[in-house]
């Protein structure tokens, strides 16, 4: 979601760095995964590990697991059922 | 999101009487909820999602809230006040399996990578449904999604429309419903593509006559979409999708006759109703209800949910019946039901409120299957895979993989299934395992499909998860 619409009100939004495959992006804390990799373009949450196609989220519901990414700990997570964290750092799967 | 997880760690020794679980927190089980923990009852909710809502009161993160505004206020105030009532709430929690004894459901915290196992006295099953797929080239396209997701991308998600272009394709109320949703959003609609031929002057007059109410929002979608441009085309195919620069080509078969419509647009939503999240209900023996023709398992309840199995319930979407005020109306009067039971007879007010329900749930029953009928999707509807369709997305495998495992299988999906890998991936079978039914039905026209049986875990669950319970009796009923 864009940053102008979010500084305007700053007080209550905390902005933090979400890193996707390598590339920075200021983000809200709080604020849908999902929605924000759509929002911006970014369409690769996984890489399928037999046809190595790169896939994006398909269900939105938790039940396709194509919209798995692997976060700064090494767990994998659905991008459709999680929230921004302070300082995420993801990974496509099959990467 | 601490203080809810609290619970998870003692929810073992749970041992509280008449303990109610609920399976899903979406319009069903927030009803059931409210309607027994009012009365006293202990109530506990599971969730896998982050926060209650289910599908149709998904919530808006915090941070979005925010920005934007709340979405479905009455969502907001249904769950509030389950959680004042102090029901125990365990999101971010998955139901993966049912102990052996069959009294306590196995339960992973997806935050924590562990699970539990939580007992219940009383069990409502509120799982919901998740929408049916049938593949065509290149339905994997990074651009290729559901309606579902489509419509929570621009309602939930409140992404900024900029001048973004979609088209749906699929069959049921619900393609009008989301084009409906991106519509007031912004997003540009280059035309809906219903499978059926359900839109005729006939219908919406018998709609009138007996359901004048859902006859008017029919109307309003239907004006909504005409008055935007939205051209809605019915009894067509989606044969193939190709990826553009920055959009897409699909390509559609008419029914009737040989030529093909080619539209352009930038995402395409595609969905063919729902399917039943009835893996509990099946690991359960629940006895089945009437057979549908792509051999989802439905179980048989009566009007209080009640399935063949004591003390456990079936509601909303799982039980058959689309729509979230029919899942409500079902959540409460699985609740006066299990109210009767724990309580025995009540006053005035509560019979009152279960006549009320009760006379809803049939009139809910008749529009849903007038529904049914008219939405009705035949095998012929869906056409033969051509070689290069991906069927399984997970495993990677084509439709002319089938061949020759197809005329061995003797329609047994099992056999398929160990011979091609399809529907042993990540989402098991959840997005292709209807479609390999219909082509197995195809080419035994006589068999009863059953679809893939249901293993434990239901799906793939953390290695560490499992070892959590290792010790535990029902270690030799975990497969794989
Ligand atoms: C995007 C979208 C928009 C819709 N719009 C409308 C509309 O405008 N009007 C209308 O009438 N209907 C609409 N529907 C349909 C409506 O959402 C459903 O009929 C209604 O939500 C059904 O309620 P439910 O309580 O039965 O299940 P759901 O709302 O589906 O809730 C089930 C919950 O159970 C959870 N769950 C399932 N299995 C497990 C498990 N094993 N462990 C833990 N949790 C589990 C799911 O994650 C989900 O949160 C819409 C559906 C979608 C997807
Ligand atoms: S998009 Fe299907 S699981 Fe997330």
């Amino acid at each position: 979601m864009s940053l102008e619409y979010g500084a305007s009100s700053s007080e209550i939004r905390e902005v933090t760095q979400l890193v996707v495959n390598g590339k920075s992006y200021d983000a809200c804390v709080g604020e849908s995964l999902l929605g924000f990799l759509f929002q911006n373009g970014i369409s690769s949450t996984s890489v399928n590990l037999v046809t190595k196609e790169v896939r994006f989220a398909f269900c939105g519901m938790g039940m396709c697991s194509e919209c798995e990414m692997i976060d700064e700990n090494g767990s994998i997570l659905r991008v459709c059922q999680t929230s921004i964290r302070r300082n995420m750092t993801l990974t496509s799967r099959g990467i | 999101m601490a203080d809810e997880l609290e619970p998870l760690g003692r929810s073992s020794e749970m041992k509280a009487n008449n303990h109610v679980v609920i399976i899903g927190g979406g319009p069903g089980g927030l009803a059931a909820a409210k309607t027994l923990a009012r009365k006293g009852v202990s109530v506990t909710i599971i969730d896998e999602n982050p926060d209650l809502g289910g599908q149709y009161y998904r919530r808006r993160t915090k941070g979005t809230t925010e920005l934007v505004g709340d979405y479905r206020v009455d969502g907001t105030h249904l769950i509030s006040s389950v959680k004042k009532l102090g029901c125990t709430i365990l999101t971010d929690s998955y139901v993966w399996g049912i102990s052996n004894d069959k009294r306590s459901l196995l339960v992973e915290n997806s935050l924590l990578g562990k699970s539990t196992r939580v007992n219940f006295d009383f069990l409502i099953v509120a799982s919901g449904g998740h929408e049916i797929q049938y593949p065509f080239t290149n339905w994997q396209s990074t651009k290729v999604m559901t309606p579902g997701m489509l419509s929570r991308l621009v309602t939930v998600d409140a992404i900024e429309p900029n001048g973004r272009r979609a088209i749906l394709v699929g069959s049921g109320p619900f393609l009008l419903a989301v084009t409906s949703h991106l519509i007031d959003s912004g997003v540009v609609v280059d035309g809906v593509f219903e499978l059926t031929r359900p839109y005729r002057l006939t219908v919406f007059s018998m709609l009138a006559v007996f359901f004048p109410a859902k006859c008017a929002q029919f109307l309003h979608y239907r004006f909504k979409l005409f008055s935007n441009g939205v051209k809605l085309t019915q009894g067509s195919r989606l044969r193939s999708v190709q990826d553009s620069y920055d959009g897409i080509t699909a390509t559609f078969d008419k029914r009737s006759g040989g030529e093909q419509v080619v539209v352009e647009s930038q995402l395409l939503g595609v969905g063919y109703g729902f399917k039943p999240n009835s893996e509990v209900l099946e690991i359960l023996n629940v006895e089945r209800g009437e057979s549908t023709s792509f051999g989802h398992f439905y179980p048989r309840v009566d009007r209080y949910g009640r399935t063949s199995q004591q003390n456990v319930f079936a509601i909303g979407e799982v039980s058959g019946i689309e729509g979230f005020k029919s899942a409500m109306v079902g959540g409460v009067l699985s609740g006066q039901r299990i109210l009767r039971d724990i309580k025995g007879v009540k006053g005035f007010a509560s019979m009152y409120v279960t006549l009320v329900h009760y006379l809803r749930s049939i009139y809910e029953e008749l529009f849903a299957k007038f529904l049914k009928k008219l939405y009705r999707i035949d095998l012929e509807d869906f056409p033969l895979l051509d070689p290069e369709v991906l069927l399984c997305r997970c495993e990677g495998v084509y439709a002319s993989e089938l061949d020759g495992v197809l005329s061995q299988c003797e329609s047994d999906m099992a056999y398929v299934k160990a011979e091609t890998r399809i529907g042993m991936g990540l989402c098991q079978g959840r997005m292709c395992g209807t479609a390999l039914g219909i082509i197995v039905k195809k080419k035994y026209p006589k068999s009863i499909s059953p679809g893939f049986s249901i293993r434990i875990p239901f799906r793939p669950v953390a290695i560490g998860s499992i070892i959590a319970l290792e010790s535990e009796e029902n270690r030799d009923y975990i497969d794989g």
